[in-house]
């Protein structure tokens, strides 16, 4: 149970809360994840995830051995 | 007139005085060892981690830190700069010293290229051959239940801890420093080189990793009630090496401040407030501390001090943001009470006049603290807190 001034704090919260938006997250993800190539990937989801094979490190690929 | 845990915690944040000192011990291991839970089921079991605080409230005070590392360790990639797979964290059922966190930071490198990271992002950590392929012996089907599951149970837990007890949430979610990530994933070795080696990329490194931390922290917080649940709003801002004796205030001011100062921007220019946690002796930094709230509304940032003198704390930054600290953690293994009373009496007379302090431990109370120990730093701050 709270009380009137909790509830005062929480609504003053709620009003200055302006967290990322759905859209704004996967873009500052998506550059976090793919660097340069982050918008690119975004806006061609979900096929430019196959794109991932050629940003695999040299020499480092699954199947290069 | 008495207030409520999460009132006294508020009055604190916005530098005025409560009916008392509010009061807070890092206490989030300490309890799940005290109710006889394992390390794995501390990580895992959000209910039974819950319930144990609700049973050992009386070792709390007016606020938990729920969000440490549970909701981080398990996780695919870097989060708040603690994944189990770069890391290769590994959960022992055991407390120490039957058990414990190895940890790899300082044994292998994660980044060898910071070029390579900052032009291809960090999806290439998975794909790295650093990383020990036995951490991929979970199935995805576990990682994405951690990532995406897990949080909202956790949340539901901590929303019945914050109903049954009445006490609030120290924070909604744990952010780190972007400096904190080249420790992990350079080692501290090759760090100290590449600050004199090449700067410039330690600082583009640090600049690329902040917007998304503390985004992600954003979200995380919402899904733990931001709004909604008492202290959810709060982001916990791990500085785990942050300065002295780690790295001289000159590495501070130059690598270490200026992305510690954005990511602190970006939270509270989108209302949430900021639990700054600063391990190690900031006393020599206070001053270019005293910075990190500048442009920024009162009542939003909360520095939480290790070793760092309280006092002085409290003359620098007293009239500019709330301050929190720091019963030694050795004194809470192995002092008594009675040193615990002398010690926060010391603080209180110290920090507590005009508000802006909370009495709370210097970083973390071991799982090993004795409980009459953590019971008098609640004790003393309700005999000798009085406003």
């Amino acid at each position: 149970m709270t009380t009137k001034t909790e509830q005062q704090i929480l609504q003053e919260v709620r009003e200055r809360l302006n967290p990322p938006t759905d859209k704004e997250f996967d873009q500052v993800a998506a550059r976090w994840l793919f660097g340069k190539n982050g918008p690119k990937m975004l806006a061609h989801a979900p096929w430019s995830f196959l794109l991932t094979k050629i940003m695999w490190k040299k020499g480092e690929e699954p199947w290069a051995n | 007139m008495t207030m409520t845990c999460f009132e006294r915690v508020e009055a604190a944040w916005n530098l005025a005085e409560a009916d008392r000192v509010p009061v807070a011990p890092l206490v989030i291991y300490f309890i799940p060892y005290l109710a006889g839970m394992s390390f794995r089921e501390m990580l895992s079991d959000p209910e039974r981690l819950a319930q144990a605080a609700i049973d050992h409230q009386d070792l709390i005070g007016d606020c938990l830190h729920p969000v440490m590392t549970f909701l981080d360790h398990q996780l695919l990639l870097p989060n708040a700069g603690w994944d189990q797979v770069t890391l290769n964290w590994k959960i022992f059922d055991h407390f120490p010293p039957e058990g414990n966190i190895p940890n790899a930071y300082f044994d292998k490198i994660i980044i060898d290229d910071y070029d390579d990271l900052l032009e291809n992002g960090f999806a290439q950590f998975v794909f790295n051959r650093q990383i020990d392929p036995g951490v991929f012996h979970r199935p995805i089907d576990d990682f994405i239940y951690r990532g995406f599951e897990y949080p909202v149970l956790f949340a539901q837990a901590w929303r019945r801890f914050v109903a049954e007890t009445g006490k609030a949430l120290m924070f909604g979610a744990r952010t780190t420093i972007p400096f904190e990530y080249p420790i992990y994933y350079r080692g501290f070795p090759l760090l100290i080189e590449d600050l004199i080696d090449q700067p410039e990329k330690v600082k583009a490194y640090c600049e690329a990793v902040v917007e998304y931390e503390m985004f992600l922290g954003m979200k995380k917080a919402m899904v733990m009630g931001a709004g909604e649940v008492p202290g959810a709003d709060r982001l916990f801002f791990q500085a785990g090496y942050p300065g002295p004796p780690y790295f001289s205030p000159g590495v501070f001011d130059e690598f270490i401040y200026p992305t510690m100062k954005r990511g602190v921007d970006i939270a509270v220019e989108r209302g949430f407030k900021v639990h700054v946690h600063l391990d190690g002796d900031m006393t020599l930094v206070l001053d270019r501390l005293a910075h990190l709230v500048d442009g920024l509304p009162k009542g939003m940032v909360m520095l939480d001090f290790e070793k760092t003198d309280m006092k002085k704390a409290k003359q620098v930054l007293g009239d500019k943001v709330c301050i929190y600290g720091n019963v030694p953690a050795a004194m809470l293994c192995f002092g008594t009470p009675e040193d615990v009373e002398t010690y926060c009496r010391r603080l209180i007379d110290d920090c507590a006049a005009g508000g802006g302090f909370i009495l709370g431990t210097e970083c973390e109370a071991p799982w090993n603290a004795k409980p009459e120990n953590v019971r008098a730093i609640i004790e003393t701050a309700e005999k000798y807190g009085r406003y």
